[in-house]
């Protein structure tokens, strides 16, 4: 009896124990870190963090860790991909994966990864999209919304928590970004189980606030070529095909598309050239003792530290206050604005000290 | 505490701060797993609508933090004018003013300070704000009555 209650209470405490696991919110287009039960709970359903939303979903854990480890049908969608295959897998909301890949246009090297194991299969389904390369992109980025290649089904193990799927075949036509209640309409002529389906399908938003080289839908309005694209998102200059881009590269690029930029809020950054010219000085045993500590990293200043003085005559660390001052020009203890390089943002102040003053 | 490795010098010590010498009113305990989640309790300040309440709420340090703000969400449903029905908080420290120099300590005093001055004009939870304008009164006694059905202990 004892020992029967006693697994009871482990089994209870282990469904109670929580963990971290990262997933990806749809609502606020980045990847958050949701506390979830440790033991799989079917009828749990996380919710972000930061929006509440619970049109989220798990960021494979072994996708970030291991390059080797074979696919997990029970992870969500997995990228892949190598010498310009890049091979999607998805969960169906049946547990099923649902499988598709697609060869890039153009010379993109190795773009991902290389994941040997797959590559048998991704040549069968492979979808050789057009060799222009603009098109190739945007079709590439596109295609982690709407899934435009073959797709095949595979029997997979145990059936996992619904997740957000990727549109079926037969909305692939239909436009990216598109109302959910539109694709209800067309969802009339399907048989019941795909209507349900469809109901509990969400919107997949577009992915407007990634860049301007990214359009919504019309694949054919793209602006810019392929080394802007690099050179915009990768930083790359001259030929992509000189860079060799790991599994790592590829996660960079889809973490800075998918993370909201924090520099979206607040002040402009300070001006390249005033933060140039900023005095870098060495502390007096006296001027240490006065300004104590830098206020950004809390690290206590000593005799002769070497610190950068703004104008408001408040002194930091040079590697606490130059990423500051790159993202926003004021200073971190009074906000002492620094002059920018944004013209428009110049001009508003201006009128704006101009009618306190008059 | 292998989470504590790699983590920047300035978070640890804010922790351990905050651990040694907590705000009067106000705790905030990182996570086992993840050192920079942070699960928080606020006490509703005395004499304002909120007193007698117990707020949990959570926090955490991006990846950029302290050149981003942290990011903070009440957990316990709240009736205020600035807080919405997700418990988003509308304060100005936690997106444009925000400053490397602020911390978590001055973050969730803050909070504190706003549960002490429900602020209408600048409004998140539209109901709650409208209440606030049209009916004080009742505007408080609501929040009375969500600390009594979900911010009591």
């Amino acid at each position: 009896m004892e020992a029967d209650q006693q697994q009871q209470q482990q089994q209870q405490q282990a469904m109670e124990r929580r963990v971290f696991k990262p997933f990806f919110c749809y609502s606020c287009q980045h990847t958050v870190h949701i506390q979830v039960p440790e033991v799989e709970e079917s009828t749990y359903e996380p919710q972000c963090s930061e929006c509440g939303s619970s049109f989220v979903e798990e960021v494979p854990i072994s996708r970030l860790e291991s390059v080797e480890e074979s696919i997990s049908p029970t992870t969500g969608n997995e990228w892949y991909g190598s010498n310009g295959n890049v091979e999607v897998i998805s969960l169906g909301e049946d547990g099923e994966p649902i499988r598709f890949s697609f060869r890039l246009g153009g010379d993109v090297g190795n773009f991902i990864g290389s994941s040997t194991e797959d590559s048998e299969q991704v040549q069968e389904n492979e979808t050789y999209l057009t060799n222009n390369r603009s098109t190739g992109i945007s079709d590439f980025l596109q295609s982690f919304f709407v899934p435009r290649g073959n797709m095949t089904r595979f029997q997979a193990p145990p059936p996992a928590p619904p997740l957000p799927v990727w549109r079926t075949p037969q909305e692939s036509d239909s436009q990216i970004g598109e109302e959910i209640t539109e694709n209800h309409e067309q969802a009339q002529n399907f048989t019941q189980e795909e209507e349900q389906r469809r109901v509990r399908r969400r919107r997949i938003p577009p992915f407007v606030a990634a860049g301007p080289f990214f359009l919504d839908g019309n694949s054919s309005d793209v602006p810019g070529d392929f080394s802007t694209f690099m050179q915009q998102i990768l930083g790359i200059y001259g030929n992509p095909a000189d860079y060799v881009i790991g599994e790592q590269g590829f996660e960079a690029i889809l973490a800075r598309l998918m993370q909201e930029d924090s520099n979206r809020y607040g002040n402009p950054p300070a001006s390249k050239e005033i933060v140039a010219s900023l005095p870098v000085v060495h502390l007096s045993a006296e001027e240490a003792a006065h300004h104590s500590e830098c206020s950004v990293c809390k690290e206590a200043f000593a005799e002769n530290s070497e610190v950068v003085r703004l104008p408001c005559k408040h002194v930091f660390c040079k590697d606490c206050i130059y990423p500051w001052l790159e993202r926003h020009n004021t200073c971190p203890s009074c906000r002492y604005e620094l002059p920018t390089d944004d013209s428009e943002y110049e001009k508003r102040k201006f009128s704006q000290s101009s009618s306190t003053h008059g | 505490m292998s989470s504590l490795s790699g983590l920047p010098r300035r978070i640890i010590k804010e922790t351990e701060k905050l651990l040694q010498d907590p705000v009067p009113g106000i705790s905030a305990v990182p996570h086992e797993d993840n050192a920079r989640y942070f699960n928080v309790i606020i006490q509703g300040p005395d004499s304002s609508p909120y007193e007698g309440g117990t707020f949990k709420l959570e926090l955490f340090l991006p990846d950029d933090y302290p050149m981003a703000p942290p990011k903070v969400r009440f957990l316990t449903k709240i009736f205020h004018p600035n807080i919405d029905r997700l418990g988003r908080i509308c304060l100005d420290i936690l997106k444009d003013k925000w400053s490397p120099a602020l911390q978590i300590r001055t973050v969730l005093l803050s909070i504190q300070a706003l549960l002490s001055a429900p602020n209408p004009d600048d409004p998140l939870n539209n109901e709650a704000a409208d209440l606030w304008k049209k009916d004080e009164r009742r505007a408080i006694e609501t929040a009375r009555e969500y600390i009594r059905l979900y911010a009591s202990e």
